[in-house]
């Protein structure tokens, strides 16, 4: 089997963009805080989902809508109704992370495909088995935290389809469970879908260098013209024992073009791009490169890939992340 | 020993990788002197630490309850690896009381009584529905809950509702080790550094300004959540067990503040000029709870509803 | 489609300040004609006010968004004359960058992220507003040369061929008063010629820029017959 190129759309240009460059599957959200890109400006209202949808399935493709944040205790329909738009427009999955939110869209919409967002965390046999016995689930989106050998193991045993991330930018921490953002800033990833929002987000110039300040923290500190990530609280720089260091990840993407093959050997189904809130030219670029990678590799022709995608990747600087040993 | 109609005190899981000698004497202090109802024991942040202590846990487990403690088992709260995913299920079989902190256990504790602990994510009606649908029988809110959220589930829970009110707040878990990378190591190489830092390791911003504590693979808030002023105001909503993070203060001195001011036996500022005395230079933090930054230290009531 | 970006900088960039007022108001009109969508979005937003500086302008233009309308202007000249008090709203954010920078990032060439990191735009102010800024402009594929062609309609080509004149015209004259600088400094004294050559490339470009303002014109009444408007 061919894996699933799975790729981001953080608007319906991109998603056309998508399409375009040869994802098999798009992924995209609604237009407020039912996903986990809620930045202004970007995402899908009903009617675009639905446009989406039908230009995907004119060339034979799938479209995924992400609700995959946490509703808010009395403050269900946003979420709810997320996944009734999502119904409508004729998606070919949804993607959830709470377990109330899965509980509705079983009940309410059985024949919905449901997919696990990796912002449910779950990294093992047994947490993925409860999502599955309990609400169906055909499809994981294993976290970024698991090696190859663990991914592998996983396949085997779990009997549903997971899909992996092969690009983009690497969180280190298990997710839908970071409360980092809102601690700093007092909105909640979890539940109003952005971290490091952009309300709170500011750069001052220091001299020769630019700061980073996420609310009233200082995250960063670059020179003009060095790598730096957009400022999430986990691609900062810390001072422990008196040394600065970016203690819990280098501004990096993970990229996996390389090891598709292992990854294929592994058993996973399908490849995801992380990256609905970058440019559809990030979106050419990196959809057009996993596409002819994993044509070459269905022609046998692994080795004929060539990395090229080092301008686009965070930091422009690439990592295999926890794929391979050291990471952790 | 205590009036239940003011409220339940816990002790949580002691999240830090103390010495074995130092966690006896801990428990055993514990077990003999502090006023809490029930103690939630065992390793929830990195299952590398779990052989240092392993042989004292039976004893332990036996002294607390000898000092009439309700024992809830803790899980870890991120299982990636086969013996971690065999260990849980085992305790699961068990039939002890377990709290569940990845959603893992819940595919073996189900309809069985079991606590769902603050690392999962509990933030609604509909989640709660389905876990103490599940088996369920004490909820304990994630630490990021606004009193909006509390003040919803808690009053409509069919279940015992629980909040953290004191110690560092969990930020966030994962697999990589933060103590091991601080010391440029690697969490299979790791030396058990985290033992080093009895309270969690410093890491400051780049200005100099105190943010956050590194525990091994986990994130904690540099300062300790402190809820006093609104306890009176959480039991008014429905919580009914109001927990205790273990931090290396005197934690029964602690406990005896929280159980004087949940009974009324002091008010709320008396009780913040004791626990001041305890906690030293470390700052306080309750905006979670407030609707603010989680760092934030608000000095008002709770809003009514 | 890359190689015709500096043709589009260049012709703008060569465009008199009034004419360029002028370009705005069929820049809007276009806009609303073959955008909808995108004016749409911008509407949506939050209310904010961007402007946009290029730093190979002499123009300053002014980005009004949200609250159900959006407006692109060219902001009065500060040193020619007072702000007028339709202009004094403070913007949320500026950008500073050189114009092909400015097209890239119109033209959604340039990512989010590294638009922050990037040393040929500046960003200050609201990092939310420049965010949705870039995010709605990544909605629509937009080109601006189609952009160029399509507001002059038929005319697109004259209007091409005078902007390349003009520029051969302001060419020239760098040249020639480079030439004329070089002179100064090796204290030969003023060159006799000096007002005369002035004069003369001031009425060249002169009939050059009413040429373009005609075509302006003739273009605004196809305009109005095409849309109906008065």
């Amino acid at each position: 089997m061919s894996l699933e190129l799975v790729c981001p759309a953080g608007t319906p240009a991109a998603l056309r963009a998508a399409v375009d460059a040869g994802a098999d599957t798009v992924y995209c959200g609604f237009r407020d805080c039912t996903n986990a890109r809620n930045y202004p400006g970007l995402n899908f209202d009903p009617d675009e989902m639905a446009e989406g949808v039908a230009y995907a399935h004119r060339f034979g493709r799938k479209v995924l809508a992400a609700v995959n944040t946490f509703p808010r205790a009395g403050d269900a329909k946003p979420w709810h109704d997320a996944i009734d738009n999502a119904a409508r427009a004729g998606v070919d999955a949804v993607i959830l992370a709470d377990i109330g939110v899965l509980d509705y869209a079983a009940t309410r919409h059985p024949d919905l495909r449901r997919h696990l967002s990796v912002q449910a965390s779950a990294s093992n046999e047994l947490s993925i088995a409860f999502y599955r016995d309990r609400f169906d689930i055909r499809r994981v989106v294993l976290p970024r935290v698991l090696s190859i050998e663990q991914v592998a193991a996983l396949v085997r045993r779990i009997g549903i389809e997971t899909e992996v991330f092969a690009f983009g930018s690497v969180g280190p921490m298990s997710e839908g469970r970071c409360f980092l953002s809102s601690y700093i800033t007092g909105l909640s990833p979890t539940s109003e879908g952005a971290c490091a929002p952009a309300s709170h987000v500011s750069y001052k110039e220091d001299g020769p260098e630019t700061l980073s300040r996420l609310g009233d923290v200082t995250l960063n500190r670059f020179s003009h013209g060095e790598a730096a990530a957009y400022p999430t609280p986990c691609k900062g720089r810390y001072v422990t024992h008196g040394r600065t260091s970016y203690l819990f990840e280098e501004p990096v993407a993970l990229n996996a073009i390389d090891i598709l093959a292992d990854l294929q050997a592994a058993g996973v189904t399908a490849l995801k791009i992380e990256g609905r809130q970058r440019s559809r030219a990030y979106v050419t670029e990196v959809v057009g490169s996993f596409r002819k990678a994993i044509d070459a590799l269905d022609r046998g022709q692994a080795a004929a890939v060539e990395n090229t995608l080092a301008s686009v990747a965070e930091g422009q600087r690439q990592t295999h992340g926890a794929y391979t040993k050291g990471w952790r | 020993m205590t009036n239940t109609a003011n409220g339940k005190l816990t002790l949580g899981p002691l999240l830090f990788h103390w010495a074995p000698e130092t966690r006896r004497d801990f428990y055993a202090r514990i077990a003999d002197e502090a006023e809490v109802d029930s103690v939630y024991f065992g390793e929830v942040v990195c299952s590398k630490r779990e052989p240092f202590s392993e042989n004292d846990n039976e004893a332990i487990i036996r002294r607390l309850e000898a000092g009439g403690k309700q024992v809830v088992r803790s899980t870890l709260a991120l299982m990636t690896l086969d013996r971690e995913v065999a260990a849980a299920r085992a305790l699961a079989e068990s039939g002890v009381l377990v709290e569940a902190n990845d959603v893992a256990c819940l595919q073996e504790v189900s309809g069985r009584p079991h606590v769902i602990g603050p690392y999962i994510n509990v933030f609604n009606e509909g989640s709660q529905d389905v876990l103490i649908r599940g088996g369920a029988v004490r909820i304990v809110l994630p630490v990021e809950a606004t009193a909006a959220t509390v003040r919803v589930l808690a009053s409509r829970s069919a279940v015992e509702t629980e909040l953290l009110v004191f110690g560092r707040q969990p930020l966030s878990v994962a697999m990589r080790c933060y103590h091991a990378r601080s010391h440029e190591l690697t969490k299979d190489s790791c030396q058990f550094v985290c033992g080093q830092d009895p309270d969690g390791l410093a890491a400051d911003t780049i200005d100099g300004t105190s943010l956050l504590t590194i525990n091994g693979t986990q994130t904690l808030s540099n300062g300790y959540l402190v809820l006093l002023r609104e306890l009176a105001s959480l039991r008014g909503m429905g919580v009914t067990h109001f927990r205790l993070s273990p931090q290396h203060v005197d934690m029964v001195a602690v406990a005896r503040t929280y159980r004087a001011v949940l009974d009324h036996a002091i008010t709320p500022e008396e009780a913040s000029g004791d626990l001041a005395a305890l906690t030293a230079e470390t700052p306080w933090q309750n905006g979670f709870l407030h609707g603010r930054e989680g760092l934030a230290w608000v000095e008002s009531e709770l809003q009514p509803a | 489609m890359q190689r015709s970006r500096p043709l589009a900088a260049a012709s703008l960039s060569l465009i008199p300040g009034p004419l360029l007022a002028r370009l705005t108001v069929l820049l809007n009109r276009a806009m609303r004609r073959r955008h909808p969508r995108l004016v749409a979005n911008f509407a949506r937003l939050d209310p904010a006010v961007v402007h946009v500086f290029p730093s190979d302008l002499p123009h300053r233009f002014a980005i009004e968004f949200g609250g159900g309308k959006m407006d692109v202007r060219v902001l009065p000249e500060p040193d020619v004359r007072p702000a007028r008090g339709d202009g004094a709203k403070p913007p949320d954010a500026e950008i500073r960058g050189n114009l092909m920078a400015l097209i890239d990032l119109l033209e959604g060439r340039i990512d989010g992220d590294a638009m922050f990191f990037s040393r040929e735009i500046e960003i200050t102010g609201s990092t939310a507003v420049i965010v949705a800024v870039r995010n709605t402009l990544d909605r629509e594929e937009i080109l601006i040369t189609d952009e160029i062609a399509a507001m002059f309609g038929p005319l697109e080509r004259p209007a091409r061929r005078i902007a390349q004149r003009i520029d051969t015209a302001i060419g020239r004259a760098r040249a020639r008063i480079e030439t004329i600088h070089g002179r100064l400094h090796e204290n030969a004294g003023p060159s006799r010629d000096l007002g005369a050559e002035c004069d003369a490339l001031r009425a060249e470009v002169k009939t050059l820029k009413t040429r373009l303002a005609k075509l302006d014109v003739r273009q605004m009444r196809t305009d109005s017959a095409a849309t109906g408007a008065p």
